[in-house]
């Protein structure tokens, strides 16, 4: 049985959700330890079985390395998460235990959705994902915004569900089934590939664009990003993107591999404007979330990049990329959620205006992972950008690479901005410092490891290597 | 003989005086215990690098002194440090100019001066790492990353308009650079390695080679700076504190012709020749035009950072007239500008430091306020212009006699530029120290102290010793210059 770590994982969501109401009031403590516990436990069995590889439940699910991979990577971010929902200093509304429930359920969805070997496997996976997310986005019941943010994102949310529903159908249509073995052996036994086909891959992509929030698909981003609650903001920024990326690589280079030309080009589309959207989008933001949607929507058309050959080391560099992605991100966001002023959260970028007077650590480190984020060497955003280019420019788009790092130094500025507010604006109102010493020693930590990938990149590079590998064994 | 690993430890040296900064816990502007670890490391850093030229063999045109470590997964992509005749002299720069940095901050207080000191023992470990870099991808790392700390000093610690200059420092630089990073990749796709002592035996089609060379050009042209691209350079000189305009015109600006010289004229030379009448252009336009602007400049510091884009158009017509004389020419003048405009700039930081105003409106007469400082003063302002004895002179001759082999005309308009650089500096001193009191200066009179003195003193004694016995330095340099000049093609200008 190589689907334990999903089963024990909503086994003992189930559990958990049923152990609730016999606790006392203000149990949400109590229950987000026992998440993270299991949390770290399905950690473990999926660590235990990384490199084994099968085909299960008649071909609805599969279990490779590079799934395993990705799990770990949504796992160990999804660890973090509640760390951070523990130490730091939460609204009321939040204090509550279905969130960890919730959060719980979500993380399931995406480890399904990573192991999808069927397009009814993945529509239901994706929707268990996306459902709980709605929920997770509008839990401030109180907060105006947050609701309107979770409407926003489950009218978004269903839109991109039907559209991928029509895209299945169009290709269930033709193939006469939704396995993607199925699919494959369809694909290599053709002489020309039928146009609807094509219609329902692209189909297929634009709701799966949805969900990476690449542009022209992204302009939910920033107004979900904003009123979402900041934790679930992180959560949104990171382990989305990761399971949405493990099924779209999983789906364009196992099924669809033989019509890269057809996709290919529309890839290079998405990545461009995701680009540029990205860079000159979030040039005259001054929320701090809101920037940090266009900023993900930047890297997003960066990491898309990697895709475009479909190659073996163009998925390799993109596990890279989501691994420093995520440092990053989660940096971040750890700042921003201990980013109060008198207990109440704030998250306007000229709050951060002489932040190192007042906390010069906090300061420094949110600068090195900023700095990385622009992809100024030696931080690890610019080992990450370096690989994705080198694939870029092995495959001969040397147009793309020039928007690239032109997009890059766009973006550069930015993030320079908020440097500068942080060491050399004159201070309006301080922040409260950081009360907690786990989030300063996270962040630290976050901020050292951006630092030192610079020494030794080749483990990345072998690690990720070895667990692309499977997804082209299968093949 | 057990060989050290010299260069390693130069660029870690830094770096542990750095953990020292951040061990001591005081917080006052003073920051005594810092001062003097930043003084130990860099003392010790400048004297270690000694060690290079001492042991180096001048013979031997190749990489010396060379470490390598694994670094990316492959053979190809491997850590590697070495110096040649061409990056040698440039490392000791590095280290003797940092060292000078810190003494003239020794009497100073400042606000966070540990991160201030902690800025250019970092700059220096980059600094010494870029110029020793053996393969492109480091050398890239080490070149942005300077990026870092100078946006920091520039903006931190700078005069009014510091942000807006610390912003276009950045940008500038950065922009030109990512360029020069899809270059680099295409080499390393190319040629499956980009440790440069290999790439100096391949050669590229040419219509590669043109598109390769605008990407570095970009980078080197934007860092030097050239003509068009040199607008940053103003504003940083003028906002950045006295010790960061001593980097930036000292060692920053070298880099652009370092990578000249090491990557446009050594791996692409055929492109070099094509755009060798390009440059030309841009190298007499910046001589001429620059050295008109700084005759009008009101404020000190911007007249030497305008003075400097004309003497780097020197430096940039001796590199691509690609002979002996001319690299020669090129590297000497490097050099001696090192010197000298960081020379200026401390001069100027000690006017500063007493009055706070950098207008030359301002003042007049200064030396009867400051008599030994106008002497030292003097001698710079000469050295700037050129004068024979000082080492301005044998850069701008060996350039000026290569120019003459390859082209008479610009060998003629670009002397105009030498009268031009004594036009602007003597003006410049007679408006600051001669002429009668200026009333501004009346109830202050205190000369140079002891630290300005030595400093002043050392970097005199320079001037002249390169300017007398600049063999002193080609020695090193020839072995490697000649390779690089058999390598290259003849030319047909």
């Amino acid at each position: 049985m190589f689907v334990i770590p999903e089963i024990f994982l909503a086994i003992c969501a189930v559990i958990i959700l049923f152990i609730t109401p016999f606790l006392k009031k203000n149990s949400y403590l109590t229950i987000s330890y026992l998440s993270l516990f299991v949390v770290l436990l399905s950690q473990f069995l999926i660590l235990k079985d990384i490199f084994y590889s099968e085909i299960i439940f008649n071909g609805f699910f599969i279990v490779d390395s590079f799934g395993s991979f990705l799990k770990s990577l949504i796992l160990i971010g999804a660890g973090l998460i509640f760390y951070f929902y523990l130490t730091v200093n939460n609204p009321k509304s939040l204090k509550r235990p279905e969130f960890a429930i919730i959060l719980l359920i979500s993380i399931v969805g995406m480890l399904l959705m990573i192991s999808s070997n069927d397009l009814l496997s993945l529509f239901m996976s994706m929707e268990l994902q996306s459902l709980s997310l709605y929920i997770l986005v509008s839990f401030s019941r109180d907060d105006f915004t947050s609701s309107e943010a979770g409407v926003k994102y489950f009218i978004i949310g269903s839109l991109s569900t039907c559209i991928f529903l029509f895209g299945t159908s169009l290709v269930y249509g033709l193939v006469g089934s939704t396995s993607f073995n199925e699919i494959s052996v369809f694909m290599s036994d053709l002489y020309s590939t039928p146009t609807m086909l094509i219609v329902g891959l692209i189909f297929i992509l634009v709701s799966l664009s949805l969900k990476i929030s690449a542009a022209p698909f992204h302009m939910w981003t920033p107004d979900v990003y904003q009123g979402a609650p900041s934790i679930i903001t992180t959560l949104l920024s990171t382990l989305p993107k990761i399971a949405a990326f493990g099924v779209l690589i999983r789906l364009l280079v196992y099924p669809f591999g033989e019509i890269i030309v057809d996709w290919g080009k529309i890839l290079i589309i998405l990545s461009i404007s995701s680009m540029l959207i990205g860079s000159l989008g979030a040039l005259r933001q001054t929320d701090l979330k809101r920037l940090m949607a266009y900023s993900t929507i930047n890297h997003i058309g960066f990491i898309l990049m990697g895709l475009i050959p479909g190659s073996e080391d163009g998925i390799t560099s993109i596990c890279i990329y989501l691994i420093f992605y995520v440092t990053m991100n989660l940096g971040i966001f750890l700042f921003i959620l201990n980013m109060q002023r008198d207990q109440v959260s704030v998250t306007s970028i000229k709050d951060l205006s002489g932040l190192y007077r007042s906390q010069p650590l906090t300061a420094g480190c949110i600068s090195i992972i900023l700095f990385s984020m622009a992809g100024i060497p030696p931080m690890a955003g610019f080992i990450g950008k370096l690989i994705i280019l080198n694939i870029v420019i092995d495959n001969n788009l040397f147009f793309l690479a020039v928007i690239a790092v032109l997009t890059s130094v766009i973006a550069a500025f930015y993030y320079i901005r908020l440097i500068k507010s942080i060491f050399f604006d004159d201070p309006l109102e301080e922040l409260d410092t950081i009360g907690n010493d786990h989030s300063k020693y996270m962040l630290c930590g976050f901020a050292f490891f951006n630092l030192t990938v610079v020494f030794y990149p080749q483990f990345f590079l072998n690690l990720c290597a070895s667990v692309t590998l499977s997804l082209f064994a299968v093949k | 003989m057990i060989s050290l690993p010299i260069l390693p430890i130069l660029i870690a040296l830094p770096l542990i005086g750095l953990v020292f900064i951040f061990l001591s816990s005081e917080k006052d502007e003073n920051a005594e215990q810092s001062k003097k670890s930043a003084l130990w490391t860099s003392t010790s850093n400048f004297f270690l690098s000694l060690y290079l030229p001492i042991n180096f063999d001048k013979s031997i045109p190749h990489f010396q002194f060379v470490n390598s470590f694994s670094w990316f997964n492959n053979d190809s992509l491997r850590f590697s440090l070495g110096v040649d005749g061409l990056s040698m002299p440039f490392i000791v720069l590095s280290t003797f100019l940092i060292l000078a940095c810190i003494i003239f901050i020794l009497p100073q207080a400042k606000k966070n001066m540990k991160m201030y000191l902690a800025s250019f023992l970092v700059l220096e470990s980059f600094l010494i790492g870029t110029f020793s870099a053996l393969d492109l991808f480091s050398f890239y790392i080490f070149f942005e990353s300077i990026l870092i700390p100078m946006y920091l000093i520039i903006g931190f610690w700078g005069g009014e308009r510091r942000i807006y200059s610390a912003y276009k420092f950045f940008l500038y630089t950065l922009l030109g650079s990512v360029l020069m990073l899809i270059a680099i990749i295409f080499l390393y796709q190319e040629f499956g390695t980009i440790s440069i002592p290999k790439l100096l035996d391949y050669t590229l089609p040419f219509y590669i080679q043109i598109w390769l060379w605008i990407a570095f050009f970009s980078s080197f042209a934007i860092k030097i700076p050239m003509w068009p691209f040199h607008t940053w350079l103003p504003d940083a000189h003028v906002e950045a504190p006295t010790e960061g305009s001593v980097i930036l015109a000292g060692i920053l600006l070298k880099l652009g012709g370092y990578g000249f010289i090491r990557f446009n004229l050594s791996i692409l030379p055929d492109a070099s020749i094509f755009f060798t009448p390009f440059i030309f252009f841009l190298s007499v336009v910046a001589i001429i035009y620059t050295s008109y602007i700084a005759l009008v400049q009101e404020d000190m510091k911007k007249l030497i950072a305008y003075s400097s884009v004309a003497h780097m158009g020197f430096v940039t017509l001796g590199i691509f007239s690609a002979n002996i004389q001319g690299l020669h020419g090129a590297i000497i003048q490097m050099i001696s500008h090192g010197i000298i405009s960081a020379a200026l700039f401390f001069s100027i930081g000690s006017i500063y430091n007493r009055y706070k105003t950098k207008r030359i409106n301002f003042f007049g007469g200064l030396n009867l306020k400051l008599p030994k400082f106008s002497v030292v003063f003097l001698i710079f302002t000469l050295g700037s212009i050129g004068l024979p004895g000082t080492s301005g002179f044998v850069g701008e001759y060996l350039t000026l006699l290569a120019v003459y082999s390859k082209n008479t005309i610009v060998a003629f308009i670009s002397t105009i530029g030498i009268i031009l650089s004594a036009s602007y500096m003597l003006k410049l001193y007679k408006r600051v120290f001669l002429g009668g009191l200026s009333e501004n200066l009346d109830n202050k009179n205190d000369d140079i102290n002891i630290y300005e003195l030595f400093l002043y003193i050392v970097l005199v004694i320079l001037i002249f010793i390169i300017g007398i016995k600049p063999g002193l330095i080609l020695s090193y340099t020839t072995a490697s210059l000649e390779r690089i000049i058999q390598l290259y093609p003849i030319s047909i200008f």
